[in-house]
């Protein structure tokens, strides 16, 4: 199980990574002939974000193997000397490797870019290039909690292809909603701590920021206490995932 | 070359069906099935569009769940360990596209503990597969090959075929009843299905047909075609039936003024029966198994017309 997933992951990998370099590179080779640059500098923390928002991506288009990813190879995989719990988990080991690889290929894919560009127009590229552990985690965390809940709703919806998918607006739109004063609203503020999105965009809110109803129902939220909830989140629909793929049955 | 291991295997039953029934909602799908298939059989699974034939498939197999009844492979219930001994090719080709021959090969190779990579090889000469071609560029009937040669290469003591030929050419099919008949040398039970009556003629032992979720017929191919005769009387002008209808459980086929009894072991008492209507001619012959199935469903008019 783990080599036809490491085949596909291997493949996706390529792409993403590839094509976000090949288009962040023609991006800035624009921004820097059409507007001039003088110097790049800042700590290589502040791209976890963007690393961590497109590895989430990745993981709701191309990671959800277990769900509509699979729909007709499972006429081969649950055929094979493997108990299903352990190729749901073979599967889910190596989309999580993949999301990694994804996730720090990314952000060099960013640093690649800027370095190579720089020396071609007088730039300076000054970067710490140490990572904050603790947010570095949470990113990857998010990602993984996307991947998650897309696995869990692949196996749950497996007649529609790729709907994992859909995970990301829907979270995004969750996240709209609860911040509203009515009463239904305060019922999806009370579960918000399910949300992936919610969870890092309010423990990344500069502190100055407005303070809405889903700001002060989450300020109770610290990075390390995110990482757990998202830990929880990860553990509870890859487990489902798995529950779900272990009693699923071919689609005629 | 056949494994020592697979000699040494005792004779118990490769694959033994009791009361299988699967329900989809208020449509039954399957009614009842039984069956036994022996070591070292080739058994034809035949049946329309439709009759359950799939359904017994993925029921047996664990890739549908089965509304009630027992399935005992080797002598014990369906559980990953077995799969180490079975090789099963769905009627869809669910391999992925984007793989190459040889990649599914070292997948299986991975997965399957007695898979023969020599073997494999062999098989994609013998099916004119090009090992390193990812399948998305390859004919339907060409990525059959290769789920087939995948599952022979397996080298399993039951191998569950689902339509096998299905998209095959005529030499590509020549070729696949040559190794389902080597691989039954060999000491492999081979279980497969089609509504291809000519094939299962060629390649089947002991045949089954399903018809409407039930298993209306199980014999042996040889049996059969000794026990079943087709009795034909033509008539002036068509009598009244109603006293070899009565007399006889035997499916009755009138076109025009020609009568054919499928008769089933009783073909001496259907003739003297038909005789004494007073029919112009009256002849008894052997039943392909064409004519066999066609009984077998009660449809043959229908079919043959």
């Amino acid at each position: 199980m783990i080599y036809r997933q490491f085949l596909v992951m291997r493949k996706a990998v390529g792409i993403y990574v590839g094509s976000f370099f090949a288009l962040l590179f023609l991006w800035m080779l624009y921004a820097t002939i059409s507007f001039g640059r003088d110097g790049t500098s800042g700590p290589l923390t502040e791209l976890l974000p963007m690393a961590g928002w497109l590895t989430a991506f990745f993981g709701a288009a191309y990671g959800a193997g277990l769900g509509s990813g699979a729909r007709e190879a499972s006429r081969v995989l649950w055929v094979m000397p493997v108990p299903r719990w352990r190729s749901a988990m073979e599967i889910v080991a190596v989309d999580l490797a993949g999301m990694i690889v994804s996730f720090f290929g990314l952000i060099a894919a960013f640093v690649a870019s800027f370095a190579v560009l720089a020396p071609f127009h007088h730039a300076t590229l000054d970067i710490t290039w140490s990572l904050d552990p603790v947010r570095t985690i949470m990113w990857l965390g998010f990602a993984f909690a996307v991947y998650g809940w897309s696995a869990m709703a692949g196996m749950i919806v497996r007649r529609v292809p790729y709907v994992g998918i859909a995970v990301l607006p829907l979270f995004l739109f969750w996240d709209f909603l609860a911040d509203g004063a009515n009463s239904f609203s305060a019922f999806l503020r009370t579960i918000i701590v399910a949300n992936p999105f919610s969870l890092v965009a309010y423990s990344d809110l500069p502190t100055n920021s407005p303070h809405s109803l889903l700001v002060q129902h989450l300020s109770w939220l610290t990075p390390p206490t995110v990482v757990e909830l998202l830990a929880v989140i990860i553990i509870a629909t890859v487990g489902l995932a798995t529950v779900l793929w272990q009693r699923a049955q071919v689609l005629a | 070359m056949v494994p020592k291991q697979w000699k040494e295997r005792g004779s118990v039953i490769p694959l033994q069906i009791s009361h299988l029934t699967k329900r989809y909602g208020s449509h039954l799908a399957l009614d009842d099935l039984s069956l036994r298939i022996e070591k070292g059989t080739v058994f034809g699974l035949l049946g329309r569009n439709g009759a359950g034939k799939t359904t017994a498939i993925a029921s047996m197999l664990g890739l549908t769940h089965k509304t009630s009844g027992d399935v005992q492979f080797f002598g014990e219930p369906l559980s990953p360990r077995v799969f180490d001994r079975v090789a099963y090719v769905p009627e869809i080709n669910a391999l992925d596209t984007w793989m190459t021959p040889l990649q599914h090969m070292e997948f299986r190779r991975r997965a399957f503990s007695r898979f023969d990579v020599a073997f494999m090889h062999a098989l994609m000469d013998r099916f004119e597969i090009d090992p390193a071609r990812a399948l998305r560029k390859r004919s339907k009937g060409q990525r059959q090959a290769v789920a087939l040669a995948l599952a022979f290469a397996q080298r399993p003591d039951l191998m569950i075929l689902d339509e096998p030929a299905s998209g095959l050419d005529p030499v590509l099919q020549r070729r696949l009843l040559d190794a389902v008949v080597s691989a039954a040398a060999d000491g492999t039970t081979i279980v497969f299905s089609s509504h291809h009556i000519g094939q299962v003629e060629q390649a089947a032992e002991r045949i089954g047909v399903i018809d409407k979720g039930r298993l209306v017929l199980e014999a042996d191919v040889d049996d059969l075609r000794s026990r079943r005769r087709l009795v034909e009387a033509y008539f002036q002008t068509l009598p009244d039936l109603a006293p070899v209808r009565e007399r006889f459980t035997s499916p009755i086929e009138v076109d025009g003024t020609l009568v054919r009894v499928y008769a089933n072991g009783d073909a001496p008492e259907v003739e003297a029966a038909l005789r004494a209507l007073s029919p112009v001619t009256v002849a008894e012959r052997n039943m392909n198994l064409e004519q066999i199935f066609f009984s077998a469903i009660g449809a043959s008019k229908e079919y043959t017309a």
